[in-house]
């Protein structure tokens, strides 16, 4: 993936969560595009290029979502190598396991994030955050395949080797 | 011959982005939020033509299939006549309950707010930023047209957020229901107050109402004289579950939006006159408004 596809990704993604997230919630489950396309990318790339470029959307997230600017990027960029390095250890391409992935990203994310509400020890709250955290997860696993197969179609990030390597 | 380019620094590039990311954790929230605002303007374009494409295509979409469907049978259309006529009288109940909140907005918001008010500024949401534990919009209006921080973001007198983060041409403002967003309210048929929080999914938890208040389900809760953002009056939320355990010091209660934010398009952003405190933490003096 070259670096201005990177950008154009992150920029339709942003756009693109803006735009049709809200519709697609059900409930408290909200559909969340950056994790998908970090999963994405990490599992298309080497390490260190899974690392940054997941790092980089993770930055995008936080300029689009207003949140805490640096820590998505320095999540995501954990998660990105983490998942490069997995990527030769499990069959990325079957659907089961992307979902799985998926999964378990989305919900190591959640509560990274979700830990300043915790930390506030409103227990009302408490069970809603994480309640919400893990029904989004759950559905941004169940539409991670599609979007995958969508995602390289558009963008396929395995040039980036080429590349950045 | 060609000689093999030497490989690009990668684990280097790795090292200065995660420094890069520290920084930007670390730095102080002005610093961060002009970061947030400089981008907003950047991309706020890109946004509304995508939110307006998607409206568009959803709009086709159901016409589509809106067409489709109607081009069934005819005992499809006795049944949805059938089906009209029992939405008719369920509509009259709820003209008539609506009505009667109208009222009950009309007898609490009278405006009285007008002499508080700077301006109102109308807008159009442009894009709606919504994850787990994230609610918020990007309006079509910054500081060109008379923004500021803190402003109270409504629906015509029915409060649904407050401006965070103010760019020249747009602006973003968190919506009442995100998880941990509080404000303070109060109870319009009785007067007594509580703190409103978000609870994500267009719920909101009302707090502190101690258990002698007089608290039902349906009360209005609007912003009181001593909101610091929202013009007093202004309905935010209306109470749908009151709980009282004998054990509990205060009510448990939930409130529910009077609108569904999800498909809200026309806003106006209100500036009060006497000064909101802006996010540096600095008060603006009334004057200055």
């Amino acid at each position: 993936m070259r670096p201005l596809r990177l950008a154009g990704m992150i920029l339709v993604v942003g756009c693109f969560q803006g735009a049709v997230a809200h519709w697609l919630a059900i409930g408290d489950a909200v559909p969340d595009f950056f994790v998908i396309a970090a999963v994405s990318v990490s599992l298309s790339l080497r390490w260190e290029q899974a690392g940054l470029a997941a790092g980089f959307i993770g930055l995008g997230r936080d300029l689009f979502l207003d949140h805490r600017l640096g820590t998505g990027a320095i999540l995501f960029f954990l998660l990105g190598s983490f998942l490069g390095r997995l990527r030769t250890e499990i069959f990325v391409e079957h659907p089961i396991t992307q979902m799985i992935v998926t999964l378990l990203a989305a919900l190591i994310l959640a509560a990274a994030q979700l830990v300043g509400i915790l930390l506030a020890r409103r227990p009302a709250l408490q069970l809603l955050a994480v309640e919400a955290a893990v029904l989004s997860a759950l559905y941004v696993a169940a539409i991670a395949p599609l979007l995958f197969r969508l995602l390289r179609r558009l963008a396929p990030l395995e040039a980036a080797d080429d590349r950045l390597g | 011959m060609s000689e093999r380019r030497p490989q690009r620094p990668i684990r280097a590039h790795c090292i200065a982005f995660l420094a890069v990311a520290l920084i930007l954790v670390l730095l102080p929230a002005r610093f961060t939020s002009s970061i947030q605002t400089t981008f907003l303007s950047l991309v706020w374009p890109a946004q509304a033509v995508t939110t307006k494409a998607a409206r568009g295509a959803s709009l086709l979409l159901s016409g589509f299939f809106g067409s489709f469907r109607a081009a069934g049978q005819l005992d499809a259309l006795r049944r949805q006549v059938q089906q009209q006529q029992a939405i008719i009288a369920k509509q009259e109940n709820d003209i008539r309950r609506l009505t009667d909140q109208l009222e009950q907005i009309r007898s609490v918001s009278p405006f009285v707010a007008e002499r508080e008010i700077e301006s109102i500024i109308p807008a159009q949401i442009v894009s709606f930023e919504i994850s787990a534990g994230t609610a918020a919009v990007i309006i079509n209006a910054g500081s060109r047209a008379g923004v500021r921080p803190d402003s109270a973001l409504l629906c015509g007198k029915i409060a649904i957020g407050r401006i965070t983060h103010v760019g020249p041409w747009a602006s973003r403002a968190k919506l009442l229901t995100e998880i941990g967003h509080s404000s303070q309210v109060k109870i319009a048929r009785t007067g007594n107050e509580g703190m409103l929080e978000g609870a994500g999914a267009g719920r909101f938890v009302l707090r502190f109402v101690s258990r002698e208040a007089d608290v039902q389900e349906g009360d209005m809760l609007v912003a009181p004289a001593s909101s610091k953002y929202f013009p007093p009056g202004i309905a935010l939320a209306t109470i749908t579950q009151v709980r009282l355990d004998p054990s509990d010091p205060a009510y448990r209660i939930a409130a529910a939006p009077l609108l569904d934010y999800s498909s809200l398009e026309d806003v106006i952003v209100v500036r009060r006159r006497i000064g909101p405190v802006s996010p540096t933490g600095t008060s603006e003096p009334a004057d200055e408004l």
